[in-house]
């Protein structure tokens, strides 16, 4: 905390934040009227509270019990995620960061921002670049430099300029934005950073807390226009969320966005922010832009940072003002410039849901009012939002801009998981590999395929291409190539499915490990057989190694394709977590094994779907382990379509069932399994499609096109709403027309273990203290929870396969017992 | 439903005695010396160990916390060897004599027990103190100001705390008003008043409409924070201050109080001063006084009468004085009969609660008269020094 020294005006509240696993101090009040406590829990907000203060210093005696009793259920819960969670909170980021500060003409909160900066935690990747957007003075060019931080000039005036300047200059892969009149915490940085550690986060806020609360008006910043958001980490996924409801993240005192990112959407609109006629905007604009994209915004509680708010009554009024030029300035840009349709509904609902509310209450005194004079500011914002709008566009038009948006986006995984290409030495012996390529009506990708596969840098012994029914001369153009290592094809006449191709495909084969590719995919840099190889080296035993299938571009910023290029994200992201893998986990477009053990198990069945769980399955249940190979990455386009991926859904339904019936002892692992949870509207739907399956294809078609609309229209909450029923509909069609009734459908799920509970069941015993943990039984119905080696809690397992994750195993715990029963439960037995 | 059993539970003691009962059990939850909450028990046949962890599960964040969070070094607090309890009884020798059972209880002890006889009529109240060893003290001048007056200035502690003839303190209430001396600036502590027992009608309506609690989170005050209205702090029934505040302020002001014609407010006038001169009040929950709540409905109305003219009466103090003081009192009195008297008596009414009508009008009805009694009383020689 920065050191105050001078005593407060009557009335004031003085601000403090109290870190509560310290011991207590006394706090120096400074005089001041009221103490607004922030407390923490190891850097985590609990809350704030404000107490009357009328002695100089305020004793711990009180603070330390009444903090207690205010904040315990919130201190409880982080003390059981300090237990579930497996990796310690503070473990360094693993990226690199560049601190940006803009600044212009404002020395003394400049030099505090400085002090700050330089007490970041040690050891964090981070550096940091002034951006003066004043008049260059040289007097703060030394301060900088003397601080061993960078210092670099913009002479043309807006704020988003400046940021554009520091995005350009910054060396880190992501750029933190403080404003010059905040002061940081220490973890800072590290915080912020930590968030990128998803590769789909593209932008992250942090908590702006009161510097100084010494003015009627400052008390009133902070409860109107403060940068609260709450004490909870909360996170909008672009797909998923409207991109307008940004402002609801944070503000641009304290945020961090993916560099490559906005760079490649042109970085913020110079139109926008202070030094502007638009006064404001553009931090919400940029968070926007990251959402647009598709990707994640967090909103990251334990980036702590103060900020001075403005201390006099005209002061106040001018940033009011300024809010809603900037609010409506990023509205007109989204609409004007990204032609965002949403953005028009968002401007009706900000005039009236924020604007004209205040000003009603304003008028009648009812509800939480603000000064009518701020309400009218306000409005006269609002009034003039559109000529400054207009007129920054005439500046900006004239001078021209600093960054112009790319062409694409980066993809969204880190550049370190893309394998550096190595030059093939030649001299070196081909791994024993066979690729089975199963492959129907693409000629071309195939081709392309195999001519990256002779590229690599260890190219497989051998390539089996087996043609699922030979539609568009696939076999004549891959017998016309010529390539370095041997290609074998086998042609079935009609088309069998992709599983037999891909049985007939090894029966050609002579390697001793087996990689499956799926004919779409192209390898990501030169390692993809070795990687395979490597991974299967790594291991004493026999292991079946899962690698991860990365999507490729999206060709459009539609809420369907982003939504399933997220998808894909993290479910690779889950593969390369390093925990075990469920059964549920192996997908056959990156997949080898070797031949011994594939033999063994009998190859694949020949099923329409599911073929790939199945086989998983009977690996794991004849005791061979999933693992994941990061390195040997493929990538995989986006080309599927609505009418395609609802198909693909009632065949998935229809092989769930059949899993189910041959496989009763892992029925709860499937999706099916959540019929036993749903509620009687949902239940008596899939009585519907059991009664009538041919009804389910019929209420598919308008939803189809409902869905189409709203996709093209870009309305993402709703639009992933109805892919929801719709996913959900075509699902069931494929159970019930499997099953054929709902008795034949409930006997299946009848002969689970985890049908009746009562009997005793398999459970995975899972210690808190020792991970990761290997060999799970794929049967088990449970996990028991131990924390040294003593029970504590038997969380169910869900469909999908078991909670693999300390993370995800914490987020099921959390979910299944009330964090006073955990607490207490961990309590006791911890005692 | 039959009337609750009032019990105090310490869940830190796993041998903790709760008496097995048909009745409903209603607690106050400690954990070792610092108080968490009032529940009602079901009456259960269970065994202690279930109900404790059945209690203590929507209680642990609180435990967790209060164990972790902890005050880096302990002030210097004053000693317990450093208080003197002060009670004032008037011919009430049965009720007096289980106050001061739970006086003799009291562990830590204090340096001393003074009970002041106030305008007694007969020797009874002498012979029940005589029995319990204390030290007895008559004040013939009726009025509990006087007789407040009377038991400090007796005393020889720095530390001085009251508490009433119908009131019985807990065993631990001087070692944690103590501890609410946090500062040298704190001047007046005031701890929490529970229920001692909950059997007749009056006595649930008393509880009902709140009782006598201001919660179990610990508060600091200044002047600033109280303004006039003392009630903030708390009650007479559960009270200490410096000695030297008191010496400072002239103790209690004998115009006001029981036994006079302002029927009360002598204590939340007390408040107002000796916060003053910039001292410090601080609210303690853990220093907790049960108290015997009128048992029979018109002792319940009367109650509520005095309540209203004794605040009537310490208003019209402030207003007479003038000054700024008088100007926040002129204030709150229409604050006062705008919003209770009239807005709570019609919510009350709508909302069909005729416990809390009840209490609202007859305090409404006593504050008519509070102006005039005080008056009354300023207007006797000497300050008002009647006989009885």
């Amino acid at each position: 905390m920065p050191a105050r020294v001078a005593t407060a005006p009557p009335g004031a509240w003085h601000p403090v934040v109290v870190e509560l696993a310290d011991p207590v101090t006394d706090i120096p009040t400074r005089g001041a009227a009221a103490l607004h406590v922030t407390a923490l829990w190891r850097g985590h907000p609990l809350g704030t509270v404000v107490l009357a203060a009328p002695v100089d210093p305020f004793p711990a005696a009180v603070l330390a019990p009444t903090l207690a009793r205010r904040f315990g259920g919130p201190l409880a819960d982080h003390r059981a995620d300090e237990l579930l969670t497996p990796q310690p909170i503070a473990a360094s980021p693993s990226l690199s960061g560049t601190v940006v500060v803009c600044t212009r003409d404002r020395s003394a909160s400049l030099l505090r921002c400085l002090d700050s900066l330089s007490a970041l935690a040690p050891g964090d990747p981070v550096d940091v670049l002034v951006v003066d957007n004043g008049d260059g003075d040289p007097a703060t060019r030394r301060v900088v430099e003397e601080r061993g931080f960078r210092w670099v000039h913009e002479p043309l005036p807006g704020l988003a300029r400046a940021r554009n300047r520091g995005l350009l200059e910054a060396r880190g892969d992501v750029v933190l934005f403080a404003d010059d009149d905040v002061y940081v915490f220490p973890t800072w940085a590290r915080s912020l950073l930590r968030c990128f550690d998803d590769p789909l986060v593209g932008a992250a806020t942090g908590l702006v807390l009161p510097a100084v609360l010494d003015t009627v008006e400052q008390r009133t910043f902070e409860e109107h226009f403060g940068f609260g958001r709450g004490r909870h980490r909360r996170v909008m996924d672009g797909a998923l969320h409207a991109p307008t409801g940004a402002g609801s993240l944070g503000a641009g005192a304290s945020m961090a966005f993916r560099r490559d990112l906005m760079l490649a959407v042109g970085g913020f609109p110079e139109v926008l922010d202070s030094g502007m006629p638009t006064r404001g905007g553009g931090d919400t604009y940029g968070l926007y832009r990251v959402l647009r994209a598709g990707h994640r915004a967090v909103f990251e509680p334990r980036a702590l940072s103060l900020h001075w708010h403005r201390e006099g009554a005209d002061e106040l009024i001018r940033t009011v003002t300024s809010y809603s030029i900037g609010t409506y300035s990023f509205l007109f840009q989204a609409l004007l410039h990204d032609h965002d349709p949403l953005a028009l509904r968002e401007l009706a609902s900000w005039s009236v849901r924020w604007v004209a509310r205040r000003l009603l209450r304003a008028a009648t005194g009812r509800g939480n009012a603000p000064p009518t004079r701020l309400a009218w500011a306000d409005l006269v914002g609002a009034l003039q939002a559109p000529a400054a709008f207009f007129a920054a566009e005439r500046i900006v038009r004239r001078r021209g801009a600093l960054l112009s948006p790319a062409g694409g986006l980066p993809p969204p995984w880190p550049a370190a998981e893309r394998p550096s290409v190595q030059v093939s030495s030649g001299s070196e012996r081909r791994p024993p590999v066979s690729v089975v390529i199963p492959t129907r009506n693409r000629r071309d990708r195939v081709v392309e395929l195999l001519r990256a596969l002779d590229h690599q840098a260890t190219p497989p012994a051998e390539v089996v291409v087996a043609v699922d029914g030979d539609v568009d001369g696939t076999a004549a153009a891959i017998r016309r190539l010529e390539l370095g290592c041997p290609v074998r094809l086998v042609v079935h006449q009609e088309n069998r499915g992709a599983a037999a191709a891909r049985n007939s495909g090894v029966g050609m084969a002579t390697g001793e490990v087996i990689l499956f590719l799926d004919d779409d995919v192209s390898p990501i840099g030169a390692d993809l057989v070795s990687g395979h190889m490597a991974a299967h080296r790594s291991q004493g035993s026999p292991v079946a190694v899962v690698g991860p299938c990365l999507p490729g571009d999206v060709p459009a910023e539609r809420p369907f394709l982003l939504g399933v290029r997220n998808w894909w994200v993290d479910h690779v992201g889950r593969l390369s977590a390093g925990g075990p893998l469920a059964f549920t986990d192996l997908g056959t477009g990156n997949f080898s094994i070797g031949r011994e053990t594939f033999d063994a198990v009998g190859g694949f069945r020949e099923l329409p779907r599911r073929e790939d769980w199945e086989l998983g399955y009977r690996l794991q249940r004849s005791g061979i382990e999933l693992v994941g190979a990061p390195a040997a990455a493929v990538e995989h386009p986006i080309d599927v379509d609505l009418r395609g991926l609802l198909r693909d859904r009632i065949e998935e339904g229809a092989g769930d069932f059949r899993f189910a019936q041959d496989h009763p002892e892992v029925a709860h692992h499937l999706p099916l399994w959540r019929w036993l949870d749903m509620d009687v509207r949902q239940q008596g739907m899939v009585t519907g499609l059991f009664l009538a399956p041919h009804l389910g294809e019929r209420v598919l078609g308008p939803l189809r096109v409902r869905l189409g609309g709203l996709d093209r229209l870009g309305a993402r909450t709703r639009f992933h709403q109805r892919l929801g029923q719709a996913f959900s509909v075509a699902y069931w069609t494929g159970v019930a027309r499997a099953a054929g009734t709902e008795a034949r459908f409930i006997e299946a799920l009848s002969r689970s273990p985890a049908w009746v509970r009562s009997r005793p069941a398999p459970s995975v015993p899972f210690t808190l203290d020792d991970r990761p943990w290997r060999a799970p039984d794929p049967a088990a119905v449970d996990v028991e929870l131990l924390v040294r080696g003593r029970p504590v809690a038997t969380v169910p397992s869900n469909w999908g396969g078991f909670p693999w994750s300390g993370a995800e195993l914490g987020r099921r715990v959390r979910a299944a017992l009330p964090p006073e029963r955990l607490s207490a439960a961990l309590a006791e037995r911890c005692a | 439903m039959s009337a609750p059993l009032l019990v105090d539970v310490d869940l830190r003691d796993p041998d903790c005695p709760v008496p097995r009962t048909e009745r409903p059990l209603r607690a106050l939850l400690w954990w070792g010396d610092r108080v968490l909450g009032e529940r009602i028990l079901p009456a259960t046949d269970t065994g202690w160990a279930e109900m404790r962890q059945e209690l203590l599960l929507p209680l642990e964040p609180i435990i967790t916390a209060l164990d972790a969070v902890r005050p880096d070094g302990e002030p210097a607090y004053p000693l317990p060897g450093q208080v003197t309890v002060v009670v004032c009884t008037r011919d009430r020798p049965v009720m007096l004599a289980g106050c001061l059972e739970a006086l003799r209880d009291l562990d830590p002890a204090p340096a001393e027990v003074v009970v002041v006889d106030n305008a007694p009529t007969d020797a009874r109240t002498a012979e029940v103190v005589e029995r319990f060893g204390f030290r007895h003290v008559v004040e013939p001048r009726a009025g509990l100001s006087h007789a407040r007056n009377t038991g400090w200035s007796s005393a020889g502690t720095p530390v001085v705390a009251f508490t009433d003839d119908d009131a019985r303190p807990h065993p631990r209430w001087v070692g944690a008003l103590c501890r609410g001396f946090v500062t040298e600036a704190v001047t007046c502590v005031t701890g929490l008043v529970a229920a001692a027992e909950l059997v007749t009608p009056a006595q649930q309506v008393f509880e009902g409409n709140g009782g006598m609690g201001k919660g179990f989170q610990p508060q600091l005050f200044s002047a600033g924070d109280v303004g006039v209205q003392g009630f903030r702090l708390g009650a007479g029934a559960n009270m200490a201050f410096t000695r030297a505040v008191l010496e400072e302020i002239g103790g209690f002001d004998v115009r006001l109080g029981a036994g006079r014609r302002t029927r009360g407010g002598d204590d939340l006038d007390v408040f107002v001063r000796a916060l003053a001169g910039g001292g410090v009040g601080a609210y303690q929950p853990d220093a907790v006084v049960r108290h015997v709540h009128r048992r029979d409905l018109p002792g319940l109305l009367r109650q509520y009468r005095d309540n209203g003219t004794g605040y009537a009466a310490v208003l019209q103090k402030y207003r007479s004085e003038g000054g700024p003081r008088g100007a926040v009192a002129e204030r709150e009195l229409s604050r006062w009969h705008r919003q209770r008297h009239v807005r709570s008596l019609l919510g009350a009414v709508r909302r069909r609660e005729p416990a809390r009508f009840l209490e609202i009008a007859a305090e409404a009805l006593g504050s008519r008269s509070g102006a005039a009694a005080f008056e009354a009383e300023a207007a006797l020689p000497s300050g008002g020094d009647r006989d009885r």
